[in-house]
């Protein structure tokens, strides 16, 4: 059983494709074995467009995470992205049979069943249908309503769902890759698995997860999913921008970004100047810091006010009072707490994932939150199915039998 | 005087003597019924006829119709044809004569039916016919049943099709299917059918004010023919309006966007499409440019462009009309996509520039009908010309957006802002 325990989460992001090897311990802790990644190609805003590529990527980080870790891989699960990308809320409910009462988790499948007869459009699927609250015969906040006693059982669910074929492609890309593809999770689920922890949850939480081609969001109310998106801008469009701007190349501008930029327009002085030293195909050239930061910063700024409309079109903002927590490659970038926070009106804090045990240069970085996220998700995810298993499961099916 | 210098822009503008052409809505069957009243309810009476024709004498006095046709008296006695288009057919001729009476002198006959059931599917081919051969132009606006609504409400709904696309000039469809695709995902039945109706009434608007409309260039039903031409070609319709300083490319976008067109996809096969503006009297120039250049790089077909003027409009609407499929012998004869191509902007005709427009103009016989059969010569000189005209039509590619490492991708747009352009660049900040 010991290699069960064996968990691995693939991100196949715009920057970068990585790879992480954990150790799923009985306690329910993590342990992180190693990391393997590669630099992207062919991939943009978070979906791929380049396949062969893409395959070639996910490949090198396979093979890296098996040499860090020293452990073969066999499945993974995938973290998904890209604007396709949509969610809503929806109540399923379903009616517990006169002669049982007693609710089951037959039941609990029945109400889900029930909240996806929503219309979604015909070429899209259903990624997640998140448990929000349970109501029993209108009793509010039940948490879980396994074994209680009924006529009526109702859920909210956060439902997430997107394009079919865009979903497969990144699955088929996994195939190419020779590993199998256990569950896909949208980056911004898998996020918040090991940036939250349930008090912060309970309290109300934001996670802004920005990374190169896309930014992705969900917002926690109550200890439950009240909303998610993903908004298809990243670091790569502050590079873009950039580029334009400032008339450098690309590869200039990423390297200027992250060495020399800053999200704080006031931090320049004026006349501070930037020295670009001459490079192949590249003349050198002089810049000015103000502008470099006043670029980034309307970028920025706009990103987050973009997020926040449509966070506060779907919840209460009041409600969030654990404030908005930044991760993703590109929460490094200098200044960009101020600004979340001045858009966002919140105590504003750049995190990397917790609870986790491992090298402290893999879970510290914030780059890698959305991958570890995945193997904990998919700790979560095999916990949760673990005592509803087997014998249970069996067991439940002949109760029915016996009382139809 | 004064006030005398004022008077001759505006003569100009009105055209005075231009009678704008009679258009006539038929509503036939319960669909077609409650479309009327939704585009009576929708404020658009005013510059259309409307006539209801049905079998069901209950649902037509439920009808908010100026005219009502009770159709088969004797055939189906004042009630409903139990879904047989048989009966819904012979009901139809039995009331012939009231019907092309109710027809006569219209210029433009849009027919409205719901397919598959018994008056939609039979009794709408018999209206079409009678229209047709009044010598108007007809175009025919149907729903199709739900895959749900069994076998052979569709097949009887496939079978109307054929007829229709007989005599129709223009046959503009509906999949009720797609209507769950349309509306929130949340929305109730009610929403949905409403979201459907006002998607039809916009149609019927958007054609009325077409053809009616003053305007510096207008419309008229031989340029609609023009746009139509093959039958058996499948119509595909686009609307949207917008206000604001960005409203000529919302509209388009929107437009775009509209359900039939599937984002400018549909267009792409599409043989002619005619863009039609309508706007306030301070449309710009540079808006219809813009709006014709994003046009132009979903389609590399044919383009039409008509603008309508009306001080009283308070916003911008553009409406897109094209033919896509049928025969084609347009297509054998096209030149590689040219959508590809970064600079040549497809070759715009503009129809009628001529403000003092009181007579149609001398190429277009009094009968559309006669136009309609010169269809394929005609087809096969303008895209003669198009060809000749694509070298001399090259414009500088002076591209307005910067769009850099993401100009071959998806673009991401909010709110009618392409975000992937720099923000510094959109908001205008100034670099030092």
């Amino acid at each position: 059983m010991a290699k069960d325990r064996l968990l691995v989460g693939l991100e196949i992001g715009t920057f970068k494709v990585c790879a992480v090897v954990a150790e799923s311990r009985p306690d329910g802790s993590l342990r992180i074995l190693g990391v393997g990644e590669s630099k992207s190609v062919g991939i943009r805003k978070g979906e791929i467009v380049d396949f062969n590529n893409a395959i070639q990527c996910v490949r090198d980080a396979i093979a890296d995470a098996e040499e860090k870790a020293d452990a073969e891989i066999e499945s993974v699960w995938v973290a998904v992205t890209g604007a396709h990308i949509q969610s809503l809320n929806h109540r399923g409910a379903t009616t517990i049979p006169e002669d049982r009462g007693e609710i089951d988790d037959e039941d609990i499948r029945d109400v889900e069943a029930a909240a996806k007869e929503v219309n979604i459009p015909d070429q899209n699927w259903f990624i997640h249908t998140i448990t929000q609250h349970y109501y029993v015969d209108n009793q509010e906040g039940v948490v879980n309503p396994i074994g209680m006693v009924g006529h009526k059982l109702e859920a909210d669910f956060h439902i997430v769902h997107g394009v079919k074929t865009r979903i497969q492609n990144t699955l088929r890309c996994v195939k190419e890759a020779n590993v199998a593809a256990e569950e896909v999770v949208i980056n911004s689920v898998a996020s918040a698995q090991v940036v939250l922890d349930q008090h912060q949850k309970d309290l109300g939480a934001i996670v802004l997860d920005i990374g190169g081609g896309t930014t992705d969001y969900i917002v926690y109310i109550d200890g439950a999913v009240q909303h998610s998106g993903v908004l298809a801008i990243g670091g790569d469009h502050i590079t873009n921008d950039i580029s334009i701007g400032l008339r450098i190349p690309i590869a200039r501008a990423e390297r200027l970004k992250t060495e020399e930029g800053s999200a704080n327009p006031d931090e320049a002085q004026p006349g501070d100047t930037i020295i670009l030293k001459n490079d192949s195909g590249f003349s050198g050239c002089e810049i000015e810091r103000s502008n470099l930061n006043r670029i980034i910063y309307a970028r920025v700024r706009e990103l987050f006010e973009l997020v926040r409309r449509d966070i506060a079109a779907h919840c209460d903002l009041d409600l969030v009072r654990a404030g908005v927590m930044l991760t993703g490659g590109c929460s490094r970038l200098r200044g960009i707490q101020q600004v979340a926070a001045e858009v966002f009106d919140q105590p504003v804090h750049s995190v990397a994932a917790q609870e986790v045990t491992g090298p402290t240069s893999v879970f510290q970085n914030p780059q890698y939150a959305t991958a570890i996220g995945v193997v904990k998700y998919a700790q979560l995810m095999q916990i949760e199915e673990e005592p509803a298993s087997l014998f249970k499961k069996i067991g439940s099916i002949f109760r029915r039998r016996a009382n139809a | 005087m004064p006030d005398a210098m004022l008077e001759i822009p505006r003569t100009l503008l009105t055209e005075p003597n231009a009678a704008p052409p009679r258009i006539l809505v038929v509503g036939v069957g319960n669909a077609g019924v409650s479309l009327i009243d939704r585009v009576t309810l929708a404020g658009l009476g005013a510059m259309l006829d409307l006539v209801a024709i049905n079998t069901d004498g209950v649902s037509l006095s439920g009808s908010v119709a100026e005219h009502k046709i009770l159709i088969g008296a004797q055939t189906a006695r004042g009630l409903g044809t139990g879904g047989d288009p048989e009966v819904g057919a012979a009901s139809a001729e039995e009331t012939e004569a009231e019907i092309a009476t109710a027809l006569e002198g219209a210029a433009i006959v849009i027919v409205c039916a719901g397919l598959g059931g018994g008056v939609g599917s039979g009794a709408a081919p018999v209206v079409v016919e009678l229209a047709k051969n009044g010598g108007a132009l007809v175009v025919v606006l149907a729903t199709l049943p739900f895959g749900f609504e069994g076998r052979r409400r569709v097949q009887q709904a496939a079978d109307a099709q054929v007829e229709l696309a007989k005599h129709a000039d223009a046959f503009i469809t509906f999949e009720n299917d797609r209507m769950a695709e349309l509306a929130e995902p949340l929305a109730g039945v009610h929403e949905t059918f409403a979201t459907s109706d006002e998607i039809l009434a916009q149609t019927i608007g958007a054609i009325a004010r077409l053809a009616t409309m003053p305007g510096p260039i207008r419309v008229t039903p031989a340029d609609l023919l023009a746009v139509f031409r093959q039958s058996g070609a499948s119509t595909i319709f686009g609307w949207a309006d917008a206000t604001g300083n960005n409203r000529a490319h919302e509209a388009v976008e929107r437009a775009l966007k509209s359900p039939m067109l599937a984002r400018g996809k549909s267009l792409v096969d599409a043989r002619a499409t005619l863009v039609h503006i309508a706007a306030p009297t301070d449309l710009r120039l540079a808006e219809i440019r813009a709006i014709m250049e994003v046009v132009g790089r979903h389609t590399d077909g044919h383009l039409h462009l008509g603008v309508g003027l009306d001080p009283d409009l308070t916003s911008l609407s553009v409406s897109l009309l094209a033919t896509s499929g049928g025969a084609a012998p347009v297509r054998a004869t096209r030149s590689a996509p040219a959508r590809h191509q970064p600079a040549p902007s497809p070759a715009v005709e503009i129809m009628e520039a001529a403000p003092e427009a009181a007579e149609p103009e001398p190429a277009v016989p009094a009968n559309a009908s006669e136009l309609f059969d010169t269809s394929p010569y005609a087809v096969a000189k303008t895209v003669g010309a198009k060809k000749a005209a694509k070298p001399e039509q090259k414009t500088l590619s002076l591209d307005p957006v910067a769009r850099g490492r993401f100009e071959k991708s998806e673009p991401t747009i909010v709110g009618g802002e392409d975000l992937d352009v720099p923000t510094f660049l959109r908001q205008k900040i100034k670099l030092r």
